[in-house]
């Protein structure tokens, strides 16, 4: 069991992309997260001797991009449901 | 190549007639009288000329001496009238256009030569004109078509221009000839207003298909090919509200050099969001109207797209749907997909080289427009 | 320089959009490799990117009038000023994507035994015994069941006969299929059977049954003779020749297309994927289900195992995938169906197909259980569950409760809700969504919720390293990929 320590400052990423990316880890280790001013600490257990830090850095960069795409089209999915579901009567 | 209109035609009698006569050619000297004013006598054989027809076309060149009225010896080139086809005579100059043949592949009517589109390889360069002349005569030749007629089409121009008619056309085709498929062309972008498509559909001709373009993938492309802005969004609408109204409508493609690189993604575009058309066809470019004078900016070997042909076949026919390539020679299709060609091209205007007179698929390929003859692929062989 | 003649404007005059920064529309990501992701749409259109690109459109930056553009645009990750068509048409996609949701239930599994003669180690439910009354499904169940049947509104409904080993119930599944098709003159739907079966009791007479319905034969076929002795052992030692001699009888009576088989994969099987091959193919076998191991045993396995069979069983999977391949290349169309599933999954614009992968989880509303006692499951994990002493998933009882009861029931509508794809963590922005499923059964099995937590699951593991192998082939390796697209059924 090896232990790292993480920091993202959180006006760059906000926490729930960092807890989303941290996620996707659970079967490899679990987290304590802290935040602090704009600091926030993860310190990681790892289960194996697996360095998992530069793919957890990573995975923070992806779920930052999930997060952007998903704010920016959430108005459109509605809209796009929407006209899926009203009667266009046209069924292929 | 066959001329579908001749000026020079010689009265042998005078003519009675102060307009211009639409009517059927006949050539039963027996026919009771009070039919024959509103028929043609067609004599290819210098027998007595029966009396009382409406216009007698002699299509031979023996002297009779005593000709009834409106007698007419026919130009060379419009021997190969017969019997059932539908002409119109035009009195002031002796002029005769052919306006159906009952033995040909194809018989396409021009509705009009107004559009609102203005394609970079048009094969029929829009002009804006008065031609409701070209409806008024196409409603008194349906009648007149023979029933047993396999199909017939209706072209432009943008045929929706031609307004209220355009719905009176499909009714009187269906009425006169209801075991005939009609095939109409149209850009689709007036059938973004849903009321027209279900006008169409209300006559519920029994097997309408309407034929519309889709050059590109994304609006830009196609934009600039049809030279229209918001293009490609109206002819989309137009196509959806058709299906709407479950109307059949195909897809067609024109390709060439502006857009043979983006035919694999056209394909696929079809194959996701327009499933349910009725049929698709990839057609060669003819190399008339604008497609002759924007050549430069056109011409592809179709030898040199055969990959994206392929393609383009594989993917929409993998999706279930029915796929045609036209004017396309076989011997630049790759084989694989050579099944899919079709004998498309209307024989007036169809020639083939003399390279092909030992070709083993002459018989199914399409062959040339007479006008591309100048301009072959460099990989035509003999197959 | 344009070439075109004077009256004709170049693109930049029809190109609205020119100047402007375009708009994102709905889409996930997922990693496939070192460094490619795939990036999906609302309905499943694809396109492979590296990091750099995917950034770039995501952050808005993709330049105008280039290839990638125009890809993005097409496939509708994009829209721009150009053109507002794209709403229509993602709204048409999505509808044709979700309308195979409205046909319903189209699968109804018919145990009409527990009897069997086997006793294979992987099974929950049979019972060695000849006591008929205890086990076997009588009619008056069997009538209830139909009822159930035809309240689907499926345009399509196929009856499934199982068990144990169904032919010992032969008398019922006659009276099943003559009483289904008799209802079925009024209700009008594409009606079809299948039995699996061992194939102990494959008399002629039941060949005859089966051609004159139209009846589908789907057998157990494990692979080469120790192995498949071994994994169902039956007295007298000797299901492999029962099995085999049984499928050649099938075969030449029924007609090949007419009978199919599986394979359920154990610990031995592990090492010998092409032996098990070569068994299908020496068997005139046209195709092959690289089952994965079942999480359900006497006892389910922690989530430490659960997910290293996974990766063990993947070795085994590509193994065959890749010999499978090499058999295609030489001529031979030979099919790995699960994959074939999958290909068709990534292609297609129709939802749906098969029961086990999809959102909302198949359960009842795409296939249902009725057991020989007239208890009705959601699924046959769920009855699987029941066997070993968990009866979460059954929905009631054919003689007691009725079609809305069954349906409407709250386990299987708070089930159904709580495990759908898009609402659920690391799957509502996963890559792989459109085409990957739900499974609530095997959740609650192996985690002990219907949702649980997708790092840890072994189904969430199986299917994107299934995704991304079947991808990257797609993507990269044109034989493969001409073999597997000619697989795709349209």
């Amino acid at each position: 069991m090896k232990t790292h320590e993480l920091n993202f400052d959180v006006r760059v990423f906000s926490l729930d992309t960092v807890k989303r990316a941290l996620y996707r880890f659970s079967d490899k280790c679990s987290f304590d997260i802290q935040l602090k001013d704009n600091d926030i600490t993860v310190t990681l257990h790892v289960k194996t001797d697996e360095d998992l830090t530069s793919k957890i850095k990573n995975e923070v960069l992806d779920q930052d991009l999930r997060d952007t795409l998903s704010k920016e089209t959430a108005n459109i999915r509605t809209l796009i449901l929407a006209n899926a579901f009203s009667n266009t009567g046209l069924i292929q | 190549m066959i001329c579908l209109s001749a000026k020079d035609n010689h009265s042998l009698s005078p003519i009675s007639h102060t307009q211009p006569f639409i009517a059927k050619i006949t050539d039963n000297p027996h026919l009771p009288r009070a039919l024959r004013p509103q028929y043609i006598f067609l004599l290819t054989v210098a027998t007595a000329i029966p009396e009382g027809f409406g216009l007698v076309l002699v299509a031979h060149e023996s002297d009779e001496g005593i000709y009834p009225v409106n007698t007419v010896r026919i130009s060379q080139e419009l021997r190969y009238l017969k019997e059932h086809d539908v002409i119109k005579f035009y009195p002031e100059d002796g002029k005769i256009n052919v306006l159906y043949r009952k033995e040909a592949n194809a018989n396409s009517f021009l509705l009009t030569e107004r559009c609102n589109s203005f394609c970079i390889m048009c094969s029929q360069p829009p002009r804006d004109v008065d031609d409701s002349y070209l409806v008024d005569d196409l409603l008194a030749t349906i009648p007149l078509i023979h029933p047993e007629t396999h199909e017939i089409g209706f072209t432009g121009g943008e045929t929706t221009l031609v307004g209220d008619q355009f719905i009176r056309l499909i009714q009187s085709a269906k009425n006169h000839l209801p075991r005939t498929a009609l095939h109409i062309l149209s850009n689709g972008r007036n059938f973004q207003h849903l009321d027209l498509a279900m006008k169409v559909a209300k006559v519920k001709h029994p097997d309408l298909m309407i034929g519309i373009p889709l050059y590109a993938d994304y609006s830009q492309l196609h934009d600039f090919i049809v030279q229209a802005d918001n293009a490609f969004d109206e002819t989309l609408r137009g196509i959806l509200n058709l299906k709407r109204c479950q109307v059949k409508v195909e897809i067609r493609v024109v390709i060439h050099q502006e857009n043979y690189q983006r035919l694999p993604r056209l394909a696929e575009f079809i194959a996701r969001n327009l499933l349910f058309v009725d049929h698709v066809a990839l057609m060669g470019l003819e190399i008339i109207g604008f497609a002759k004078s924007n050549l430069n900016a056109l011409w592809i070997d179709p030898y040199n797209y055969r990959d994206e042909l392929k393609n383009a076949v594989d993917i929409m026919a993998r999706a279930g749907m029915r796929v045609s390539i036209y004017n396309t020679p076989l011997c630049v299709i790759p084989e694989s997909v050579r099944n899919y060609a079709a004998q498309s091209i209307s024989d007036w205007k169809n020639d083939y080289l003399d390279e092909c007179a030992n070709c083993s698929a002459r018989q199914q390929c399409s062959g040339f427009f007479s006008w591309n003859l100048r301009k072959p692929s460099q990989y035509i062989k003999a197959l | 320089m344009s070439l075109l003649g004077k009256k004709f404007k170049g693109i930049e005059a029809f190109d609205q959009a020119a100047n402007r920064t375009y708009q994102l529309l709905p889409s996930r990501f997922a990693a496939l490799d070192d460094g490619r992701y795939l990036l999906s749409n609302e309905v499943g259109e694809y396109l492979v990117v590296d990091r750099k690109h995917l950034e770039s459109y995501v952050k808005k930056q993709v330049p105008h009038d280039t290839d990638f553009y125009y890809d993005l645009k097409s496939k509708h990750f994009l829209f721009d000023d150009d053109s507002n068509v794209a709403i229509d048409l993602l709204a048409l996609k999505y509808r044709t994507k979700a309308q195979r949701i409205a046909q319903f239930t189209a699968l109804h599994l018919f145990v009409v035994s527990l009897r069997c003669d086997y006793s294979c180690q992987y099974c929950q439910v049979s019972r060695q015994t000849d006591d008929k009354v205890a086990f076997d499904m009588s009619e008056e169940t069997a009538d209830k069941a139909l009822d159930l049947v035809f309240r689907s509104p499926s345009p399509a409904i196929k009856i499934e006969f199982q068990g144990g080993e169904p032919l010992l119930n032969f008398n019922l599944i006659q009276y099943i299929v003559k009483e289904a098709r008799w209802r079925n003159l009024v209700h009008q739907r594409d009606l079809q059977f299948v039995i699996t079966s061992n194939l102990s009791f494959l008399s002629d007479e039941v060949l005859s049954f089966c051609q004159e319905h139209n009846i589908q034969l789907s057998t157990s076929l494990d692979g080469p003779e120790s192995l498949h002795n071994s994994n169902r052992p039956r007295p007298g030692k000797n299901s492999y020749q029962l099995t085999v001699d049984g499928i050649q009888k099938a075969q030449n009576f029924l007609g090949r297309d007419k009978i199919g088989a599986l394979m359920t994969t154990t610990e031995r099987s592990l090492s010998q994927v092409k032996a098990i091959i070569d068994t299908y193919l020496e068997n005139n076998l046209d195709c092959i289900f690289l089952r994965p191991l079942s999480p359900y045993g006497f006892a389910i396995k922690n989530q430490q195992a659960q997910k290293y069979d996974v990766d063990r069983w993947f070795e085994f999977y590509k193994e065959g995938l890749d010999y499978i391949l090499e058999i295609n290349r030489q001529g031979h169309t030979f099919v790995e169906v699960y994959t074939q599933l999958i290909v068709n999954k990534l292609l297609s614009p129709f939802g749906q197909g098969y029961v086990d992968l999809q959102s909302p989880a198949g359960a009842a509303i795409s296939a249902i259980v009725y057991n020989y006692d007239g208890d009705v499951y959601a699924s046959d994990e769920a009855r699987m569950l029941a066997e070993m002493g968990d009866k979460k998933f059954r929905l009631g009882n054919v003689h007691t409760e009725s079609y809305e009861d069954i349906w409407l029931s709250d386990v299987l509508l708070d089930t159904l809700e709580s495990s759908l794809s898009e609402s659920l963590p690391m799957c509502s922005d996963c890559g792989f969504l459109p085409y990957c499923g739900t499974d609530p059964v095997y959740h609650y099995a192996t985690q002990g919720d219907v949702v649980g937590n997708k790092a840890l699951s072994g189904f969430c593991s199986k299917n994107m390293k299934i995704f991304k192998y079947v991808i990257r082939l797609l993507e990269s390796d044109s034989d493969a990929r001409d073999i597997l697209l000619s697989w795709v059924r349209s």
